[in-house]
């Protein structure tokens, strides 16, 4: 069963919010943990991001390299990005699949992340 | 079945010892470090494609299936008394392969060294969805709305196993991606494109500047402003000169062919599964695009 909604309705508590710097599509969100299954620290955006130097999760945890789980509310595909302004390898994720676990390829070492891609 | 002849083929200027020919008549060892004989000649990283790719899901490999996809869901959510607007794709400024090595563009580097253009076209709005327009788009909320039920996983569910009905069963979806992740790292690992990348960071020296490889010069946190600075639109052109120099992405482009090759062969029942279902998805969105 999954546990999204309350996992963001959680989130939202927290009061975290996160701003965008590049178009995105309506009906477009992806919310990114700290920790896998969706704990600790996070961060929602409504957009692309070609670089999350200087963004931090809920906790204050900064986030480059340190996202584990991702909330895939996208009904586009996404790519995420080992290195900033989309570059390096890059892990797709299918519309609306989320990632309860980063494998350990991908596991705290995301930098960047493109919608539409 | 995929011939085991094809990956050969896809890469005739990429010779392993004693493995493949350009007539493909022997098979490259499977094992240690591939030889890379001859060049690959990137002249565009766009359009460059690597043999894994056909296996990797996006709007570029199943484009029919995207767009059937939105037009599900949207009916779909319809269904709901719910309105759903599929995205406006803005046009992406960074398209392909284009910065899978680093930036390799001279006049991107010299307008916005390491950074991102902004994307052409007029920007999409900048949207948070109603909540329960997302709940029933991704089935995370109630089980009903309007009095109906919400299909597990919501429309995006829906509509996903419409477009998959008929697939063969896929041990890993994500196969491909592991595989791609996997051969990065080797290409960067291999003898041939760490000469490259000594190379550059050589030359990178002469102009100044200290870096061990080109990512270390991307992700620089002092490149980290909203503009380009000065001294990044410097670093980055000479970043795109040193590659040049050096053969850096042409070196690595071949040695990552190389070892996507070897991924294909040595993967080839998995991912002609994969390609078939990918197959019948195609053609199931084909039938709905028709209807639509």
């Amino acid at each position: 069963m999954r546990t999204k909604a309350t996992m963001l309705l959680a989130a939202t508590a927290v009061g975290a919010f996160a701003a965008t710097t590049l178009a995105a599509p309506a009906n477009a969100e992806i919310t990114l943990y700290d920790g896998t299954r969706y704990t600790a620290g996070w961060i929602r955006y409504y957009g692309s991001d070609s670089s999350y130097t200087g963004d931090t999760f809920s906790s204050g945890v900064a986030l480059n390299d340190h996202i584990s789980s991702v909330n895939n509310n996208n009904t586009v595909y996404t790519c995420l990005y080992e290195h900033a302004n989309y570059t390096g390898n890059n892990l797709r994720l299918n519309p609306g699949v989320d990632l309860l676990t980063l494998s350990s390829t991908w596991d705290n070492k995301i930098s960047s992340h493109k919608f539409s891609c | 079945m995929r011939s085991r002849l094809v990956p050969c083929l896809m890469t005739v200027a990429v010779l392993a010892a004693g493995g493949c020919t350009a007539g493909g008549s022997k098979q490259a060892p499977d094992t240690g470090e591939p030889a890379v004989s001859t060049l690959l000649h990137v002249s565009d990283l766009r359009t460059f494609t690597l043999p894994l790719e056909p296996y990797r899901e996006s709007s570029a490999t199943l484009p029919r299936s995207a767009q059937a996809q939105q037009v599900l869901i949207e009916k779909c959510v319809q269904r709901f008394g719910l309105r759903y607007t599929p995205p406006a794709e803005a046009g992406s400024s960074v398209v392909g392969a284009e910065r899978r090595y680093g930036i390799a563009d001279a006049a991107a580097a010299r307008e916005h060294g390491y950074h991102v253009p902004p994307p052409s076209g007029r920007p999409a709005p900048e949207t948070k969805p109603p909540p329960d327009t997302v709940a029933v788009l991704f089935g995370d909320g109630p089980s009903r709305h309007n009095g109906q039920a919400v299909p597990e996983g919501g429309c995006v569910g829906e509509a996903r196993r419409k477009l998959a009905a008929g697939a063969p069963a896929v041990g890993d979806a994500r196969l491909a991606e592991e595989l791609s992740a996997e051969t990065f790292d080797q290409a960067w690992r291999h003898s041939r494109a760490r000469t490259a990348v000594t190379a550059w960071s050589a030359c990178m020296r002469q102009a100044g500047y200290d870096y061990a490889d080109p990512l270390k010069a991307n992700d620089d946190p002092a490149f980290r402003t909203p503009e380009p600075t000065a001294r990044e639109i410097a670093v980055a052109r000479a970043d795109v000169t040193c590659k040049e120099q050096s053969d850096l992405v042409d070196v690595l482009a071949s040695v990552e062919t190389a070892y996507q090759d070897r991924a294909v062969r040595r993967h080839a029942a998995e991912l002609a599964t994969l390609k078939e279902s990918f197959a019948v998805r195609e053609r199931n969105a084909a039938r709905v695009l028709a209807g639509s």
